[in-house]
């Protein structure tokens, strides 16, 4: 039987580092390399750490309440040494190792056990091809969240963190834009532990378990090992046995005080957590009467079950769900952007869907006014106005015009060619400025053609 | 200039770094024995976290010093071992 337990590692969204007040930038994406950096992060001769980051200490207290952990309270830090090059210091501060206590145990996450979830400060980015280092990223607080050995399988594995996933971003504690990292461990029946370290996507963590498992069933190992998956060669390369196993000679830090945590912050922030995808989609089904496959879809992302709700109180669910989960994906997707990134103002959006409800407007015009909000939306009232639906009896004048100057499309529907109504009605919608209502210009030409 | 009294070969070198993986793992082992461990060098503090602030002000000097005594540089890296692990 295939054991599998997963040591994730998350970067938490602050703006300071988690020692020192530089800026947190992940990386090129963000600054030029080796910007935000002072003595402390770069691990200086005689430089000590500030007290760390209470957002940090916060968010990584918020984590541990959603994954159902019992939330330590008084927690000395450690130093965690090893002899890297992205190691300034020569130790990692952090809350986990032997003597430790982390910020969060023995919790439980949708069927999983969660061992343990602590803070640390990342390293710094180093390119072993090149020895290029950029302290950028030194010092940052990632949250390590370790499960209970649990997964039985790759699929189990990546729906679960899909859904961890979601839930860190519905709380807005991690940077989700450096994606997931993840050592995965596995184990077949009677052989020992073999640990895959750094697997950086939901794809490479799938298919580094599918080679592994392959390779263990090939060959049960007989000594606890540490390997890396090399997608590339669709192998994994043994980079350490137990017998060589790297010792961090674990000390509690003398530089740092004890980190203690109030009961009633604790409290405080157990009352501010936001609901999880779980209730909000047992929301959606049960309050709301929304299909499952919607719901699953409008769940994904807090911002777009939010602007859900939001419009539910004054647009039927009916026009609602086509216009969050196919309209306003279809324009996001179309110019590569989050949904986040379109910053849609919920009135606007609103108002749009509103004059959709009330027939103001056709929905080939709200189509192009939604089209108009990248990067953001602006308010739709001027061209609501401006886009009126016309009259049935203008329709019909119109519908007179366009037979009268389509001689062509006009024979070629009467000879059965039954498709030429949709230039025709084309031709309306150009001469109303898509004011005519599609339906109604079909129902009339289909009346003058008979 | 070398302040070495005796040119290292490599297998002195070889030496040298088994000797201390031995040492450091000799501490490592009795450091992984102490159960009191966590109590020892903790410190406690009124305060034990800060609050952060938006607007940094990084001293831009550090940078530039930095570079300055760095042995190896790129452009904007500074430059450490390559693929030595």
């Amino acid at each position: 039987m295939v054991k599998i337990g997963l040591e994730i590692h998350g970067y938490i969204n602050t703006h300071e580092k988690l020692f020192c007040t530089c800026k947190v930038g992940h990386g090129l994406k963000h600054a030029l390399p080796n910007t935000n950096i002072c003595p402390i992060c770069t691990g200086q001769p005689g430089s000590k750490p500030l007290l760390p980051n209470k957002e940090a200490v916060k968010k990584a207290i918020q984590i541990a309440l959603v994954l159902g952990c019992k939330v330590s309270k008084k927690m000395p830090w450690q130093r965690k040494h090893y002899s890297w090059p992205d190691l300034p210091k020569g130790f990692q501060s952090t809350m986990s190792g032997p003597h430790s206590i982390p910020n969060g145990i023995s919790g439980n996450f949708m069927g999983i056990g969660i061992t343990e979830c602590h803070l640390e400060e990342d390293p710094a980015a180093w390119n072993p091809e090149t020895g290029e280092i950029d302290y950028n990223r030194s010092g940052s607080p990632l949250i390590e969240i370790v499960t209970d050995p649990d997964f039985k399988s790759k699929e189990e594995v990546v729906d679960w963190l899909r859904n961890l996933l979601a839930v860190l971003d519905y709380i807005k504690v991690i940077d989700r834009n450096f994606g997931v990292k993840a050592d995965v461990n596995i184990s077949i029946g009677g052989g020992k532990r073999v640990e895959i370290k750094n697997v950086n996507s939901l794809r490479k963590i799938s298919d580094a378990i599918d080679v592994e498992v392959d390779r263990q069933e090939k060959d049960l190992p007989k000594i606890q090992q540490t390997r890396s998956y090399d997608e590339k060669a669709g192998t994994t390369k043994l980079m350490r046995t137990k017998d060589n196993a790297q010792d961090y000679r674990f000390i509690s830090d003398p530089d740092l005080p004890v980190l203690e945590i109030s009961e009633e912050w604790i409290e405080k922030l157990k009352k501010s957590l936001p609901e999880t995808p779980q209730d909000k989609l047992k929301k959606l089904i049960e309050e709301y009467k929304i299909e499952k496959k919607y719901a699953e879809m409008l769940i994904k992302k807090l911002s777009l079950v939010e602007l859900f709700e939001k419009t539910l109180e004054k647009i039927k669910p009916e026009i609602a769900i086509p216009w969050v989960t196919i309209e306003l994906l279809s324009v996001a997707n179309y110019n590569k952007l989050d949904v986040d990134e379109m910053k849609i103002d919920s009135n606007h959006f609103i108002e749009l869907l509103e004059a959709i409800q009330e027939n103001k407007i056709i929905e080939l015009k709200a189509k192009d006014i939604l089209r108009k909000w990248v990067p953001n939306s602006i308010s739709p009232s001027e061209e609501i106005n401006n886009s009126l639906t016309i009259s049935g009896e203008e329709v019909k004048n119109m519908a007179k015009e366009v037979i009268l100057e389509n001689s062509k499309a006009v024979e070629d529907y009467k000879s059965g060619k039954t498709w030429a109504i949709n230039f025709l009605i084309g031709q309306i919608m150009k001469k109303s400025n898509k004011r005519a209502d599609f339906k109604f210009a079909k129902k009339i030409l289909e009346d003058l053609l008979k | 200039m070398s302040f070495l009294h005796k040119k290292l070969d490599e297998k002195d070198k070889e030496k040298i770094k088994e000797d201390v993986k031995e040492i450091v793992d000799t501490f490592g082992s009795v450091l992984s024995s102490l159960s009191d461990l966590a109590e020892e060098g903790s410190i406690e503090r009124k305060n034990s976290f800060r609050e952060e602030k938006k607007d940094f002000n990084n001293d831009s000097s550090f940078r530039k010093k930095m570079f300055k005594n760095s042995k190896n540089k790129n452009k904007d890296f500074i430059i450490a071992e390559k693929k030595k692990w």
